[in-house]
């Protein structure tokens, strides 16, 4: 149960961070063109670190793949994983009262802190026990 | 570890739920928006 139960998470949060990942490395490209008009008024050094965490993302993605095939894997990734959830979610509500990123996001900001930190508990308490151990 | 890891992740949501009624939120954070940066909507 608990198995299965993190093998779809980390599948799910996955190949969402893949997806994400792809899409903010495309981002980068799409700006280049003469003329772009881009979703996010990004600029052009947001637009390198949106490139810079979409292969992050890709890597982190393909991480918790493994991890959702291979229970050992995903034992290891499964902490840090947690710990980084968290950092996304902290500042996020550190953005939400400085003014710049409310502006931009409004509670968006709080709402999107909460999920990861949703997933972060479900990293800590679904984490695959150890080889030999039944969970 | 596991519980430890529990409260400080429970601590963090509850003061996510917390920040609109703290002092901070009420202060009217749009007062504080830099001259540059652009409203998305």
């Amino acid at each position: 149960m608990r198995t299965g139960a993190f093998r779809a998470l980390a599948a799910l949060t996955g190949l969402l961070f893949v997806a994400g990942g792809a899409a903010l490395f495309v981002a980068f490209f799409a700006y280049q063109r003469p003329g772009s008009e881009p979703l996010l008024p990004m600029g052009p050094l947001g637009h390198y670190f949106a490139a810079f965490a979409g292969c992050a993302l890709v890597g982190w993605g393909g991480a918790l793949l493994a991890g959702a095939r291979d229970l050992a894997t995903g034992r290891g990734i499964a902490p840090m994983t947690a710990v980084a959830l968290a950092g996304l979610a902290l500042y996020r509500m550190l953005g939400w009262f400085m003014g710049d990123y409310y502006a931009l996001m409004g509670d968006l900001l709080r709402v999107e802190a909460a999920v990861f930190l949703v997933l972060a508990l479900a990293f800590v308490w679904l984490r695959p026990a150890p080889a030999g151990r039944i969970s | 570890m596991r519980y430890l890891a529990t409260l400080l992740l429970v601590a963090l949501f509850a003061l996510n739920l917390w920040l609109p009624s703290s002092p901070l939120g009420r202060r009217g954070n749009e007062r504080a928006v830099r001259a540059h940066v652009p409203a998305l909507w």
